[in-house]
């Protein structure tokens, strides 16, 4: 009977229920959608952040202390360390090795060009390499994409990259042979592109790495290299990692098993320093903390749109239902003159509630679903993670919102006399 | 016969108005008790309160042994829908509900909706051809005797009716009154407000109110007899 009279109230009412059902699918639309898109947000936008730089920094672990000017290791009290550029793979044999995005190395020297002493930048452009799940293309290009080169990105031997500054001050455009002389040593490039970053790159040459080691006579050997690794934003664990020494010790197992499995930063260049024990990895941190506040805020204006939309959704509702129940006053007063008690009629009212949000939340999801690829397409540049445990959420959320919506216009219901309905 | 009734010292105030005031009444099983009198004299509001659908300012209302009278809502509820049986002047039928629904709905309330109980509910009061209608496609009379149906379905101890005739034409007045007849001799207690003579006549007996008063209680078959 009570599913005879929700049914029937819901066909003969189908206006109204639409308005409902419309509500409710803007707002899951919404809620879902973007409850879509902060699922894979972190991926997202940690690639996005990706191409504003490394955010992780391996170098030799030294007992030296390296002193550098304008991004170039000028000198070390002590001696200088080295690492090995064909042990460079292992970072993607890490345990977050999907995470490691790029890498680049450097090895710095000093060179004259024109009769000028210029700094001299060995790396690699573009260089592929071999994992156990086939060649991982990396290199400068693909960790620093935002730097523009006038001309191309160097490839083959006898090519170099320009900085801008130096390449105005000496009158060198691209297509220009150079000689570049280290020591008793010397050697003919062409400039394949002059390159502008806006920092200290803009007074560098760029070679690749193996014609640096051999001007400088360090065959095989890198000064630093810079990782750019998809990072998860600090939360009260890596922030109680981050103050401990070795998180191992620090950390119970329990939480250093989930640390340790989790892509912090930390956890990142600990299993970093794991693989290169005479390597000392370190966090930029002004660019992961950036990423980490970025995503917070993203996040927290996700909630706070996600909860406008629930609220002005349930409003929807409040007034459907409260329309509704004036409508049916004459009937409510019947149903209560012939034995009905507040919870008969409050089970009706709430039953036909769960079935518009059910029907809402189900037209929300698919809604949603399209309104994702849309912010992945236009925001992101790619599609939206098709995720299924979100419709269940979505009608869970729906049928929330519709029976919250109905609360008040219920309460109204139950509180009708039947004697004054009855009169009309 | 034992008193199934009981009426003491009931009032009931609007205001500065008494619509009610110190009315006693006492009714028999199985009685037939027509209440009457002109337009304000209080005689619907004296049934609502029996109804449980108004309360009174003062005095006491039992029924069967249940005292009325400060009854919480769903307390009231319950005793609508297990002791008594009401009928309305305006039939209030659900319209989008058919016959046999309308009074399945009062079964729903009262325990399980039974399709063949009503079935044969409908069936009692001349209606068995009428199941699968909707009340927009009944005549007056036969709505109200879907909605004496649906009275009788819980099998109330007292039948409450409220002009029960109004909005009836001669023959379907008649075909009403023969249904309470019949009810009556099967040992139905009836309580019947009306301003209609000849109905109120049809009772074994009248209690005349006037402005919140009862002024005499006739026994109109008595009377004949």
């Amino acid at each position: 009977m009570l599913l005879h009279l929700v049914k029937d109230s819901l066909v003969r009412r189908r206006r109204r229920v639409m308005l409902a059902v419309l509500s409710l699918l803007v707002g899951t639309a919404l809620i879902s959608s973007l409850l879509t898109v902060s699922l894979d947000i972190e991926d997202k936008m940690g690639k996005e952040m990706r191409s504003f730089g490394a955010n992780i920094l391996l170098a030799p672990r030294s007992e030296s202390v390296p002193v550098e000017i304008a991004g170039m290791p000028v000198g070390e009290i002590g001696d200088k360390s080295f690492l090995n550029a064909t042990d460079l793979g292992r970072l993607k044999a890490i345990f977050w090795k999907n995470n490691i995005t790029g890498f680049a190395p450097y090895l710095y020297g000093s060179a004259t060009l024109k009769g000028e002493q210029v700094v001299l930048v060995g790396t690699w452009f573009e260089h592929e390499i071999s994992t156990e799940k086939g060649p991982f293309a990396t290199g400068i290009k693909k960790i620093s994409p935002w730097w523009q080169i006038q001309g191309e990105w160097p490839s083959g031997e006898g090519r170099l990259l320009i900085g801008r500054e130096l390449a105005d001050r000496l009158g060198i455009t691209a297509g220009d042979p150079l000689k570049l002389e280290v020591g008793q040593s010397s050697r003919d490039f062409r400039v394949a592109g002059i390159v502008s970053t806006g920092s200290f790159e803009d007074n560098q040459i760029f070679v690749d790495l193996p014609e640096a080691q051999e001007l400088l006579g360090l065959p095989g050997k890198v000064e630093k290299v810079q990782v750019s690794a998809l990072t998860k934003p600090p939360d009260e664990l890596a922030r109680r990692a981050q103050l401990m020494e070795d998180p191992k010790e620090g950390l119970s197992p329990a939480d250093y098993e989930k640390w340790y499995c989790s892509p912090y930063i930390d956890a990142i260049t600990y299993q970093i320093e794991e693989a290169f024990p005479d390597g000392q990895a370190k966090p930029v941190r002004q660019v992961a903390e950036a990423e980490g506040a970025f995503l917070g805020k993203l996040k927290l204006l996700f909630a706070l749109i996600a909860g406008m939309a629930a609220v002005t959704s349930a409003i929807g509702v409040t007034a459907t239902m409260s329309a509704t129940v004036m409508e049916r006053r004459g009937e409510i007063g019947l149903m209560k003159a012939l034995g009905a008690e507040n919870i008969h009629i409050a089970g009706q009212f709430l039953l036909e509630a769960a079935a518009i949000g059910i029907i809402g939340g189900a037209a929300g999801y698919g809604a949603g679903i399209g309104l994702a690829a849309l912010i992945s397409r236009q925001v992101f540049d790619s599609s939206a993670a098709f995720s299924l445990p979100v419709l269940p959420l979505a009608i869970v959320i729906s049928m929330a919102i519709a029976l919250l919506g109905s609360a008040l216009p219920v309460r109204r219901a139950s509180r009708i006399q039947p004697i004054q309905a009855l009169k009309g | 016969m034992k008193e199934i009734m009981k009426i003491s010292g009931l009032s009931k105030a609007y205001g500065q108005v008494n619509a009610l005031d110190h009315v006693d009444l006492a009714v028999r099983e199985g009685e037939w008790v027509s209440i009457m009198g002109p337009s304000g004299s209080g005689k619907s509001t004296l049934l609502n309160i029996v109804c449980g659908l108004d309360s009174p300012t003062a005095g006491s209302v039992l029924i069967d042994g249940l005292e009325l009278a400060g009854l919480s809502a769903s307390d009231l509820a319950r005793y609508r829908r297990e002791m008594v049986g009401l009928i309305f002047q305006q039939f209030h039928l659900v319209p989008y509900l058919n016959a046999t629904e309308n009074v399945m709905l009062a079964q729903y309330f009262h325990s399980m909706a039974d399709e063949e109980s009503a079935r044969i509910a409908l069936e009692r009061v001349g209606l068995g051809h009428r199941l699968d209608h909707l009340p927009a496609h009944l005549s007056g009379g036969e709505q109200q005797r879907v909605c004496i149906a649906r009275a009788l379905i819980n099998e109330p101890r007292v039948l409450l009716a409220d002009e029960p005739t109004g909005n009836l034409d001669e023959k379907n007045e008649e075909a009403v009154m023969g249904l309470f007849e019949e009810l009556n001799r099967q040992g139905m207690t009836l309580v019947v407000v009306t301003h209609d003579a000849s109905v109120g006549e049809a009772g074994d007996r009248i209690v005349n109110l006037e402005h919140g008063r009862v002024l005499v209680k006739t026994a109109p078959k008595l009377q004949t007899a």
